[in-house]
């Protein structure tokens, strides 16, 4: 039996998607932010920086999956790897790369 | 004492330059409390200003003649009807269909002025709207880029010449030229920097610091988008473009397919629960 | 944002400020030092390292105690009962078209209610007739 299945897929709430992009995009800033401050402060340099945002990243990553969507990130966000993964990427390593070299240079 | 040190950093930086090794230079320690942290609060006071000003500047709602509405409106019930005609049942879509394929080719609401005759194109310059929308957009452009370049210019006028910080990773010599732009020295490291490269950074990094000091009116933003996107004014203002338009719309009204989504609901939400 | 987050963030910080100034500190000397002898580097003392990551950690904590779940306000009250907050359960909001209008439904809001409110298509004349019928036949009752 035809079941007309274009019809057959959900339909998304476009605010809702905004919204909880923009939660989890602040969370992201202010955690990257101080990382960036911590790792200034260790004083670490070159590749062991851009390890330690790495870590941080994925581990806030997994703690957000786990702690706040529940499981389940696929009820809050419509492609959760590029929502979650990459489409912050670059401005949260630019944050990072800003407050790293900010505490690099006032303390050392 | 000092010359003696110099001269050894001087032959340690030459020497290890090459190797790959980074010297150490010490930096007077004022350095960053009377450059960094200045250049750091100009920026974010810049940044907050510049939002600000940027809501003052902005264009409230305008409104525009009632035949304006009517034609834009009816433009975007065909638009819809052909978006989301799902919805309906097959009657009630061929009805819309019929009618609104009929009003928009006979031209009926077309906007047109009482001083422009037909068929002569009015000049698009004269038309306050088209005035209005471009002087939006200078306004919107000269905010973003004034407060840059001042910054800028302010920046290399009086921090010039010095070397301000330690870059924590190695970038490739050809960010030499640019980041320690007005230091003399050829064969210094790439990771020591002048101040204008402190500026590049902060312009790459500040949007995060910037979200979260005004995080508070982002609820609101999200608000006053969705209630001004239906308003969205439409540059063609001509009513010949606005009339071929409309038998383009009315074309595609009276070729739509229509397939209603009640067809076979019963399986699908069957299907659903099962 | 509850106490128990405030305070953590506020101790996250107060402990990432101190790791900072120990390790300013602990540069400067380093640095004093080193002019003496050019090779000899020191490496940062282990508990400043600890104190900073552990800060770091405090705060990432409190970034997520900060988040609560989201609690509504009904739009019309039930009779006799006192205001109370109803809540979905989560974090965030549900994508889903199907469980964020259950929401508008918990709260009693009606986000198209300016579309389907339309009490100017009431015919009141008819409406004020059949009112004055009805009362007129009351009192003739009566």
């Amino acid at each position: 039996m035809d079941t007309n299945d274009q019809f057959s897929k959900q339909v998304k709430s476009g605010t809702n998607i905004q919204e909880n992009k923009k939660r989890y995009e602040t969370l992201m800033d202010k955690v990257c932010l101080m990382a960036g401050v911590v790792t200034g402060i260790l004083q670490l340099e070159s590749t062991y920086g851009f390890l330690a945002f790495l870590i941080t990243y994925l581990f806030t990553i997994l703690l957000y999956v786990i702690g706040i969507c529940g499981g389940h990130p696929g009820l809050f966000y419509e492609n959760t790897i590029s929502d979650l993964l990459f489409d912050n990427f670059t401005r949260e390593l630019m944050g990072f790369i800003m407050a790293w070299t900010f505490s690099f240079a006032l303390i050392g | 004492m000092l010359a003696d040190l110099w001269s050894m950093l001087l032959s340690g930086g030459v020497a290890t330059a090459t190797a790959g090794a980074v010297a150490e230079l010490t930096l007077d320690p004022q350095l960053k409390y009377w450059v960094l942290l200045p250049i750091s609060v100009v920026m974010i006071l810049t940044g907050i200003l510049r939002q600000q000003v940027s809501v003052l500047i902005g264009s409230g709602v305008k409104g525009q003649p009632r035949v304006k509405n009517t034609e834009a409106q009816y433009m975007m019930k065909a638009q819809v009807l052909l978006g989301n005609g799902s919805n309906i049942s097959d009657e009630s879509f061929q009805e819309r269909k019929e009618y609104l394929s009929k009003t928009l080719a006979s031209g009926k609401y077309v906007a047109r002025s009482k001083a422009a005759k037909p068929g002569e194109t009015v000049n698009p310059f004269n038309d306050p709207g088209t005035a209005d929308a471009m002087m939006s957009m200078a306004k919107g452009n000269m905010a973003s880029f004034i407060p840059q370049t001042i910054i800028m210019w302010w920046v290399n006028h009086f921090f010039a010449g010095f070397v301000l910080m330690k870059l924590p990773f190695p970038l490739t010599l050809r960010f030499k030229e640019m980041l320690q732009s007005g230091v003399m020295t050829a064969d210094l490291d790439v990771r020591w920097v002048s101040a204008i490269s402190w500026y590049f950074i902060s312009v790459l990094g500040l949007d995060p610091v910037f979200n979260l000091l005004t995080s508070e009116n982002t609820d609101n933003q999200l608000g006053m988008m969705q209630t001004q996107t239906p308003q969205g004014t439409d540059m063609v203002s001509q009513p010949a473009q606005v009339e071929s338009q409309m038998k383009a719309l009315a074309n595609d009204l009276t070729i739509a397919q229509h397939e209603c989504c009640f067809d076979n609901v019963e399986a699908r939400v069957l299907r659903m629960y099962n | 944002m509850s106490f128990l987050s405030k305070a953590i963030q506020y101790i996250a910080i107060i402990v990432i400020l101190h790791s900072g100034f120990s390790s300013y500190e602990f540069h400067q000397t380093a640095k004093q030092l080193s002019l003496d002898s050019i090779s000899n580097v020191i490496a940062l003392p282990i508990d400043i390292k600890y104190e900073a990551i552990a800060g770091l950690l405090l705060f990432i904590i409190s970034v997520f105690v900060s988040f609560e779940k989201i609690e509504y306000y009904s739009l019309r009250r039930q009779e006799g009962h006192s205001i109370e907050t109803l809540s979905q359960g989560q974090y965030l909001k549900y994508i889903t078209l199907n469980k964020a209008t259950d929401r508008d439904n918990m709260i009693n809001s009606d986000p198209t209610g300016d579309v389907s409110y339309t009490p100017n298509m009431v015919h009141i004349h008819e409406k004020r007739k059949q009112m004055r019928d009805w009362i007129q036949k009351q009192q003739e009752t009566s």
